[in-house]
């Protein structure tokens, strides 16, 4: 009998698969601007890129996930930076912004207004000056240009 | 998605058995492996429960009117697609060339081509395999082989001005039961296309609903956030019987349903596969699980083979009626889907009238009935107006593992919108740490239960929190938006226990 109610109260008390959340101690956090919208991201040191793509030195470029876990979805940032600038600024002072702050190379995009492609040295150093120049309060949105992991259906 | 026709799976040929010699002299298919064109009951399938589209051929095949398929590539010079595909209208991502074409030594990217198949493969008798709009000029955007940021704003917007259909069978990955938001510079391009697309009148964008669905997905389309945004129109994915698919997500968001079939075993989608020996009928399946020439396949599947079908049909929509814009097109094809699957318990009928599903949406398109109506059509839909509620933040705690859960009602008026389009809804739970406990259900004063989230797990046990999340609803097309709209969140699994701090609406409609 004393087994019957030892049975029941664990099953009354058990409802679902235990959730083991692992502890990710080589995950480090960082984050990036979605446009206005702050987003979390986690370094993941051990890890290179493996993202399809053109061009990207894989090594040289670090990997971070999308969750503080090493499974997550990942995302390598390209060393660009995709800039939206005021709508009120003109193409001269836009020029002229973006030759002070010493950019590697840089392009007008083909859509939205007043959206431009700057190169930086490295993927990091995009994150790091995207988040600068979107907390700057200069531009409307500055974010890394990432390579991220999408499927076919 | 491919139907894993060979063990390798993933749609890579296997190459240990010599291939032959010639594979493109075998007989292809013909028309009468598409059951999803015409379905006579082959394949153990359901006769009729097709996309209805051979009586549209007789006047309109898509002629002079121009879709891209985004996507991993696409073979220019496929002996089907040739005579239909623009050099001019394509791009090459990797080498920033006007060629989409994989290079040989790129053996397992297939998915592309076999998709433009689907739309547009070129007629050349009554009997021969061909697209649902076989006359239709297609381009390729190989964004997949080069997927950053900038190139997937570039790809939603790239000649943008003679686009009339952007086909996307690709997006976040599938399974993982998580929040995936898309980017705010894939949203900038998508407006720039429904704004400048086609000369203004927009692009129509079809979006695949997801594979991560079904009895062991965790997936809804609704998390899913390029699907579930307002300007694409998400697919689901039906079999050759009219239910759906096993692997199609569900949502609120979901418009449209169209064949996707099952896989290479029962019964999946016969298309075009890369020429010889690459993509994704190999020396190894060629004859044996697939189609003895490898220029074709059988084995294509998913919301993948089903997004397609639509971009196809909105392109004999708009040939058939140049003067629709890209809310034109998804009102009619929701007016005139067909209620497949009709005894289903999940239908109901939204306050205008209209049947709806979490699994079809309207329902399985059907291209005679949508052809028609964009012929005679004169409704065109007045400007798109917005009206946005100011947030409620009700701040209740959600009781854990309970199934009454807690609500909150947010009273509209004077909004405008006696059509709504879309309606999104954004939400926060930001401090429960298993978001996918959440059952979440918005009901309209019309009373249509739209369900946004329901309880499931999440890859490796790690969620991402509701912190501002939108969900996107087709359902309440055309119903008023004046009145109470309530939000109930139900906890339904133990452990994990959090706040409903708050909700909004943002209606779209005229």
């Amino acid at each position: 009998m004393k087994i019957l109610i030892l049975m029941i109260l664990i099953s009354s008390a058990w409802a679902g698969p235990v959730r083991q959340k692992k502890l990710n101690t080589n995950l480090t956090r960082h984050y990036w601007y979605d446009g206005e919208v702050k987003r979390e991201i986690w370094l993941h040191a051990d890890a290179v890129s493996s993202l399809k793509g053109a061009g990207l030195k894989e090594k040289s470029n670090p990997v971070f996930r999308d969750q503080n876990d090493p499974q997550a979805m990942s995302r390598t940032p390209t060393g660009h930076i995709i800039i939206t600038f005021k709508k009120e600024w003109s193409e001269t002072e836009i020029e002229g912004w973006i030759l002070n702050q010493k950019f590697k190379r840089s392009q007008k995009l083909d859509f939205g207004k007043n959206v431009y492609l700057v190169e930086v040295n490295s993927g990091m150093e995009a994150l790091e000056r995207a988040n600068l120049i979107y907390q700057s309060g200069e531009v409307s949105s500055a974010s890394p240009d990432w390579r991220q992991e999408v499927e076919t259906k | 998605m491919t139907a894993g026709c060979n063990s390798s799976g993933g749609g890579v040929k296997t190459t240990g058995a010599p291939a032959p010699a010639t594979p493109s002299s075998q007989t292809p298919p013909v028309l009468a492996d598409q059951w999803y064109l015409i379905n006579t009951g082959q394949l153990s399938g359901t006769s009729g429960e097709d996309i209805n589209v051979d009586p549209v051929w007789a006047s309109f095949k898509g002629d002079g009117v121009r879709v891209v398929v985004v996507d991993d590539g696409m073979e220019a010079t496929h002996a089907k697609l040739a005579a239909n595909y623009t050099s001019s209208g394509s791009w090459n991502y990797v080498t920033n060339t006007n060629n989409p074409t994989n290079p040989t030594s790129d053996t397992d990217s297939g998915h592309g081509t076999s998709v433009a198949g689907i739309i547009a493969a070129r007629d050349s008798s009554s009997t021969d395999l061909r697209g649902v709009a076989p006359r239709v000029t297609i381009a390729g955007y190989n964004l997949l082989n080069n997927f950053t940021t900038s190139n997937e704003a570039s790809a939603m917007t790239r000649n943008a001005a003679s686009v009339a259909v952007s086909s996307n069978s690709w997006g976040a990955v599938d399974n993982k039961g998580i929040l995936q938001p898309a980017n705010a510079t894939w949203k900038t391009g998508i407006e720039t296309g429904l704004s400048t697309g086609r000369g203004g009148k927009g692009t129509v964008y079809v979006w695949a609903a997801g594979n991560g669905g079904g009895a062991s997905g965790r997936d809804n389309s609704n998390y899913d956030g390029q699907a579930n945004y307002h300007g694409v129109m998400a697919v689901a994915a039906v079999t050759n019987r009219g239910v759906a698919s096993s692997y199609s997500e569900a949502g609120a968001n979901v418009w449209i349903a169209a064949p996707g079939g099952e896989f290479c075993s029962t019964h999946a989608i016969t298309t075009i596969d890369r020429t010889g020996n690459v993509g994704f009928n190999g020396s190894s399946s060629a004859g044996s699980t697939d189609v003895l020439n490898q220029d074709y396949t059988k084995c294509m599947n998913g919301t993948s083979s089903a997004t397609p079908m639509i971009s196809g049909v909105a392109a004999l929509m708009i040939e058939a009626n140049p003067s629709l814009g890209w809310r034109d097109v998804k009102m009619i094809l929701a007016q005139t889907a067909r209620k497949n699957d009709p005894t289903s318990p999940g239908w109901s009928n939204n306050g205008a009238g209209l049947h709806v599903h979490h699994s079809y949406g309207f329902g399985v398109v059907d291209a005679k009935a949508a052809v028609d109506a964009a012929v005679i059509y004169t409704s065109y839909l007045a400007p798109q107006i917005q009206y946005s509620t100011s947030l409620s933040s009700p701040a209740l705690a959600i009781p854990d593992n309970n199934a009454t859960g807690v609500s909150d009602t947010i009273n509209v008026s004077g909004s405008g919108i006696n059509n709504i389009e879309f309606v999104e809804v954004t939400f926060s739970a930001t401090d429960h740490p298993y978001a996918a406990d959440l059952k979440i259900t918005l009901t309209s004063p019309a009373g249509t239960s739209s369900v946004l989230a329901v309880t499931h797990s999440c890859s490796n046990n790690t969620c991402v929190a509701y912190n501002g999340w939108v969900f996107g609803v087709a359902r309440h097309l055309n119903e008023p938006a004046d009145g109470n709209w309530t939000l109930s969140v139900k906890d339904l699994a133990n452990t994990d226990t959090g706040t409903f701090q708050s909700w909004k609406l943002n209606f779209r409609g005229h």
